[in-house]
């Protein structure tokens, strides 16, 4: 079943930033880095990429079964809405249309890793968070481009 | 220089409070009468007008020679903080914003701890947050009353820490206070922290992390920054 995510904003923010996906959650104080496999989940679910789209990008990405990707897909997610930095919406089925290239060379698969800190919680906590919206947000979700690879050209290499 | 004597005659701390100023003329007489309201008055307080434009140094004047006043054209409160520590007399430094207060016992109470464990490099505590008139109708709405909380605005530190971790951010980016306190913490001084509320935080249509709102995504580089610095220490 295709799932649709999106950043939990305005509370959640996230960037990506030399390679590796730096994330605060202002209403929890907690603050996350994930790279490599989950840095690339992070950034097509802040473009808005549905599970079945996400899949497809990591098939043609990685040298892994079908089952394990998803598996170590769903354990991803789970996390990240257990830590409140996605929220589920309505699905987009005109992403079926987007087709995937896969890679002369897959990869070998890792699974997605989501490190959390809490040692800074007193200071990440303290922001106002007054009457903001998405406007000026780094995650803010992005205009999907057009084009058929339009959403991946975020994090192509 | 000449060495100042404390107020207790000599004996013990010399302490320098320090009031980073910009634009803030509403709100600081009740700021400075907060710190000069103290059960154990300061040695020493500065205050470091980054620039204003405001009614600031009239009402720095109104205060007399206890209060030093000191001026700088604009560069933000990092530079603001840098700059009045290099002035400080004191061995011991408090820092105050100047919308916000300290209750009356704030300074005793910290000292306290940092006079009796020469171990211990700063002290901190809890806030109490207060709305402003200006805060509008959900100002300041997610914030809980009170909050443990180790930024600088709640701390009595002494002046060798910052020849142990350094200056404070001067690049005028949010979270420059973020970025100190993350390099305190990694340091391994021991901070300790008082259950009491040491500092009266305002929230207000004027906050620092309000009026920058968009500009959040800079606590994301600090973390980073921050990552990167503790991954490097692990080798």
């Amino acid at each position: 079943m295709d799932r649709q995510f999106h950043i939990n904003s305005p509370s959640v923010m996230g960037e990506d930033i030399d390679g590796e996906v730096v994330i605060m959650n202002l209403a929890t104080g907690h603050y996350f880095s994930t790279q490599e496999t989950g840095r690339l989940i992070w950034l097509w679910i802040a473009q808005r990429d549905g599970t079945a789209l996400i899949l497809r990008r990591l098939a043609a990405r990685f040298e892994a079964p079908a089952d394990v990707l998803a598996a170590a897909l769903e354990a991803f997610i789970t996390r990240l809405l257990a830590f409140q930095l996605i929220v589920e919406g309505a699905p987009d089925s005109a992403q079926a249309e987007i087709a995937v290239v896969a890679a002369p060379e897959r990869l070998a698969f890792a699974p997605p890793e989501l490190a959390v800190y809490t040692d800074m919680q007193d200071m990440l906590l303290l922001d106002p968070m007054d009457d903001v919206d998405e406007v000026g947000w780094p995650s803010a979700a992005p205009r999907r481009p057009a084009g058929p690879e339009g959403p991946n050209r975020m994090v192509a290499g | 220089m000449a060495p100042m004597v404390n107020a207790a005659g000599g004996r013990g701390s010399v302490v320098s409070v320090i009031i980073p100023c910009f634009n803030a003329a509403a709100t600081l007489p009740e700021c400075l009468d907060s710190v000069f309201g103290q059960d154990r008055p300061p040695d020493e307080v500065l205050l470091m007008d980054d620039g204003s434009t405001d009614e600031t140094a009239a009402i720095a004047q109104r205060y007399g020679a206890r209060l030093r006043f000191v001026s700088q054209p604009r560069q933000g409160p990092g530079a603001a903080r840098n700059a009045a520590v290099r002035l400080a007399r004191g061995d011991v430094i408090g820092f105050l914003d100047a919308d916000d207060l300290w209750p009356s016992d704030s300074l005793r109470c910290r000292l306290a701890v940092l006079e009796a464990d020469p171990d211990v490099a700063a002290v901190t505590g809890l806030v109490e947050h207060f709305r402003a008139e200006t805060a509008g109708r959900q100002g300041g709405r997610r914030l809980p009353p009170v909050q443990k909380v180790r930024i600088v605005c709640a701390m009595l530190v002494r002046r060798t820490v910052f020849d142990r971790i350094g200056w404070f951010d001067a690049s005028d980016r949010l979270g420059e206070q973020f970025d100190w306190v993350a390099r305190l913490a990694d340091s391994g001084l021991r901070v300790a922290e008082l259950d009491q509320i040491v500092w009266r935080r305002r929230v207000h249509d004027r906050n620092i992390g309000t009026r920058l709102r968009d500009q959040r995504g800079e606590y994301l580089h600090i973390l980073k920054e921050m990552l990167d610095r503790r991954r490097a220490l692990a080798g």
